[in-house]
């Protein structure tokens, strides 16, 4: 046989024409993603969400599509479907590898293929190859969740942009089709970051569908419209693109009663533990470091609101406590450099301090992480760490590993805020250095968010959880905080359940007969457990030999994305003719960034001028949460008999007589009597502004240690106003200045300290509080007491 | 010194070679280092095509593409919509528009890569194309196979 060299006949291009002829045609010449499609299913904390994305060639040339896009980062992808024209073809779980090369030489004989790969928890890549010129393809993902819930809403977050994140590190190559090069510290970091898009979006059709009763939504970042019928539908209410998450709160029809759920396909088990509503644990002082970033991509907006949630935080401290304060950009800025002692003149100053504060540079969170665990913590004090930042750096092994290392040091908690929050990097920060982490949007409510947060700082309610007989999925989710919940994925069990732990105030036990759960378990459990492998491979890169294979087996048994298996999927029946032109689809600026500086970007991802291009950015809307009317459940009865000998006790030391007219009783917030406390915080829909204000004012004005003005009658009044407004020590947005009031009180010897002592347990045993007599002239002439007048 | 654009066609460039080639080309529209790197994270320059220790090594179509941002915005347009334009074109024909704009001749396009044929059976001709069917000689001994499954390796 002769091999023999033929001469193709490849056209010259003969068309002389210069680029002006680009731009003519280009203003209608849109990228190649043209929408993208969400449907989420929610039953119990359950989440199945299909994700079409349609992707069109409005070019000359066959087209090879790269989108870099973002998932939930606790999804397990189940499910990938090519479509082309009338043709499905169901992509294939294989290992990376395998998938790649079977979609380069799909890619290479000229046939449409889709490939997708799991670059990190929430990155994922995919390509398509020979689109011809004209046409369409659409590429379904099928993801499967579950949801955990926060003081008794169910939240679910699904990220649309991948934001421009600050990038550490000296390149040391360009191995993936992203825009920002590999690093010495990201080594992956080319297979990441998309292009920044300067102009347009793509559109977001978005719904969600919650089977079951639901009492209350919220949303965040979108203005929604609920349509009730057997399910509730929930979708948003105006044109949505891909600039910002979307970011939902569901309460699900009965108040949680039973304190364990559980769901079950049969072999996989689903438990959802929620722990009692307890007291602010307060047996240690604390050592508190509040780490503060204030890179350029916190500019606006996003600084505002971390300002606010660290003053919140700061005046949140208890007596005792000490706390230093550090601010970072690609520079480490601290407050003294040590801790200092809680104190009105420590915390004027440090709040003077936090409201200098301005944002700048690159993100580098290593420093200041180091500098928050550095040295080690006195015998009987805890170190906190609590990170408040976007989230937005590629760094992950070197942070992961400093938290690990220091874990003996303390809890870091980590806070984000941002429209397009980096929640995997700051999930797994809080999940290595054995806090909580809490994400929130420059929209909502940062102080509410900040004091319900602050209930799980400190140690967990529950811990060391565990299930006879089960493979629990990662044993680490099996500590529990104050008014969270966690779900515990189960092998092995059949039947009833029953989970036993360790409560703060002695072993907890609860049995429970699981339901049919709404689709198969095991991708969950299968994701769960790889999740933990992928942390103990962050921790020590050197055990890659031996959990790179665990992992690979997990995800191809169970046929879910990971960063070793991928989703292939060839169209075999027709050969795209030419060779095709590369697009990498750009992602648009998260909502809420200041202009179109990519401050997170830092110096390899800054605009060199202002002036060179125009934001894209729309405002956003105002987050409208039309919730439906809270139904109102029966109280269970309290017991009697606590209230009137507060009420006495309180009579006689105002040396007053009792009258009969009920004054006002505490705000109905629909709790369910016991166990979990449901918070209506973030709407707050029965709370009349002046009401709300005064609280504010005393969580503002109180001092640091604890009393209002030094003075028995003003701290009672205020702490009366409190308790009249529905805040205790364990419900209510101030539970933290009800905790610091009652404590100054506690140590007093005056009758009416105790009186008020009294009442407030009265209530946090379930009684309504209904005061009568003449207690309005309690500190009377003071901005406590004329509060208090001004509650009648 | 001629100062063409082609005469880059085969070069390595390092950042600072490009930024000079693009300032020999242009004068005074040619960009900074910084700023080729910010035409990356935007997707309107190729990534460098390797790295010579922790120096990015580009290639010609950087260049060509570099110097297109710089000719649309000395036009008067904006970055958001020079991004929009230069989407989706394919390299040859974005290299014959800035030798264009910059009143240069248009090259002869490159040499194609050479095709690979045989004949597998008298009468059977077939053709592959070594850029986009990898391994082409195994793809050609398969297909013989197929078609004489009892014959010898092909010679």
């Amino acid at each position: 046989m002769n091999l023999r060299d033929l001469t193709p006949s490849i056209e010259a291009s003969a068309d002389p024409r210069g680029l002006g002829a680009l731009l003519s045609e280009g203003e209608a010449r849109p990228f190649p993603l043209e929408s993208v499609r969400v449907r989420m299913t929610l039953s119990g904390p359950l989440a199945r969400t299909e994700v079409v994305q349609r992707f069109s060639n409005p070019y000359t040339a066959p087209l090879d599509v790269v989108y870099l896009f973002p998932l939930p980062e606790d999804g397990a992808v189940v499910e990938v479907i090519l479509r082309c024209g009338a043709v499905e073809v169901r992509a294939a779980c294989r290992r990376r590898q395998a998938a790649e090369a079977t979609f380069e030489a799909a890619r290479a004989a000229g046939h449409r293929a889709a490939l997708i790969t799991q670059e990190r928890d929430d990155v994922h890549t995919l390509r398509v190859s020979n689109l011809p010129p004209g046409e369409e393809v659409a590429v379904r993902l099928v993801i499967l969740e579950q949801l955990d819930a926060v003081d008794g809403l169910v939240r679910w977050r699904f990220p649309t942009t991948i934001a421009p994140r600050y990038l550490s590190g000296q390149p040391t190559g360009h191995s993936g089709l992203g825009a920002l090069p590999d690093t010495d510290l990201v080594p992956d970091a080319s297979r990441l970051q998309p292009p920044l898009r300067l102009s347009g979006g793509t559109s977001l059709d978005l719904e969600v569908e919650v089977v079951g009763p639901v009492r209350r939504v919220t949303s965040s970042l979108h203005a929604v419209a609920l349509e009730l019928g057997d399910t509730v539908k929930i979708a948003p209410s105006t044109l949505a693109t891909l600039d910002r998450d979307f970011v939902l709160g569901v309460a699900l029809g009965e108040p949680e009663r039973a304190a364990v759920r559980a769901w079950t396909d049969g072999t996989y088990t689903a438990v959802t533990v929620l722990p009692p509503a307890v007291r602010l644990p307060v047996a240690l002082l604390r050592d508190v470091v509040f780490v503060v970033d204030i890179s350029g991509s916190m500019s606006g907006q996003k600084l505002v609101a971390a300002k606010r949630a660290l003053s919140t935080a700061l005046r949140g401290l208890m007596p005792g406590d000490r706390f230093e304060l550090i601010a970072f950009d690609d520079r480490v800025e601290r407050f003294e450099g040590g801790f200092a002692e809680y104190a009105d003149s420590t915390l004027s100053a440090a709040l003077g301090w936090v409201s200098a504060l301005q944002a700048r540079g690159g993100t580098e969170m290593y420093p200041p992480l180091e500098a928050a665990l550095a040295g080690e913590t006195p015998e009987g004090r805890l170190r906190t760490v609590l990170f408040i930042t976007d989230g937005q750096s590629w760094e992950e092994e070197r942070l992961v590993q400093v938290l690990a290392r220091r874990a003996a040091v303390g809890r870091v908690y980590t806070l984000g805020i941002d429209s397009a929050v980096n929640g995997a990097l700051l999930k797994r920060l809080a999940r290595v250095g054995g806090g909580v982490c809490e994400l929130a949007t420059p929209d909502d409510d940062l102080e509410a968010i900040v004091a319900r947060f602050e209930a799980r700082f400190g140690h967990p309610v529950l811990t060391g959880l565990t299930v006879a007989g089960a493979e629990v999925a990662r044993r680490e989710r099996e500590a529990l905080f104050a008014g969270s919940s966690a779900t515990m994925l189960l092998k092995g069990v059949s039947g009833a359940v029953t989970v036993r732990g360790q409560g703060s105030d002695g072993p907890f036990e609860a049995a429970v007969t699981p339901v049919a759960s709404p689709f198969p378990l095991g991708p969950l459990w299968a994701r769960a457990r790889i999740d933990a492998l992928q942390e103990r491979l962050l921790v020590d890169p050197g055990l890659e030999r031996e959990l790179r294979p665990m992992i690979e087996a997990l995800a191809v048994e169970h046929g879910i994305a990971s960063r070793y298996t991928a989703f292939v999927a060839v169209e075999t029946g027709r050969v795209v003719d030419g060779e095709a032109v590369e697009v990498v689809q750009p992602s648009e600026l998260p909502a809420s960034w200041e202009g179109a500086a990519s401050g997170g970007g830092g110096p390899r991802a800054q605009r060199p001028a202002a002036a060179m291009f125009s934001s894209g950015a729309v405002p956003p809307p105002s987050p409208v949460m039309p919730a439906p009317a809270p139904r109102v459940e029966p109280a269970a009865s309290p017991p009697r008999g606590l209230l009137k000998r507060a009420k006495r006790a309180l009579d006689t030391a105002l040396g007053k007589a009792e009258s009969s007219a009920p004054v006002r009783s505490r705000p109905d917030y629909g709790d369910d009597g016991g166990g979990m406390v449901v918070d209506q915080l973030l709407a707050r829909p029965h709370e009349p502004a002046e009401v709300v204000a005064t609280a504010e004012l005393l969580g503002r004005t109180q001092g640091a240690d604890g009393s209002f003005g030094g003075s028995v009658e003003r701290t009672a009044a205020a702490l009366l106003l409190l308790l009249l407004q529905g805040h205790t020590r364990v419900s209510g947005l101030r539970r933290r200045t009800v905790l610091k009031a009652a404590r100054w009180l506690g140590a007093r010897p005056e009758p009416i300290a105790a009186a008020v002592i009294a009442l407030l347990e009265a209530v946090e045993a379930g009684e309504t509080l209904e005061l009568g007599g003449r207690w309005p002239d309690l500190a009377q002439g003071t901005p406590e007491g004329r509060g208090l007048a001004a509650v009648r | 010194m001629e100062q063409t654009l082609t005469r880059y066609r085969d070069r390595d460039l390092l950042l600072p070679d490009l930024v000079e080639a693009a300032d020999r080309l242009l004068g005074e529209d040619a960009p900074d280092a910084r700023t080729v790197r910010y035409y990356q994270t935007l997707g309107l320059v190729r990534a460098p095509s390797r790295y010579d220790g922790r120096k990015a090594v580009y290639g010609y179509h950087s260049l060509v593409q570099v110097l297109a941002v710089r000719l649309l915005q000395a036009g008067g347009h904006s970055l958001a919509q020079v991004q929009v334009a230069l989407a989706g074109v394919p390299p040859a024909e974005l290299e014959a528009m800035v030798l264009a704009e910059l009143g240069q001749p248009a090259a002869p396009p490159p040499a194609p890569r050479p095709m690979i044929s045989a004949e597998l059976a008298p009468g059977v001709l077939v053709v592959l194309d070594p850029s986009r069917v990898p391994e082409p000689e195994q793809v050609l001994r398969r297909l013989q196979r197929s078609l004489h499954p009892s014959s010898q390796e092909p010679t």
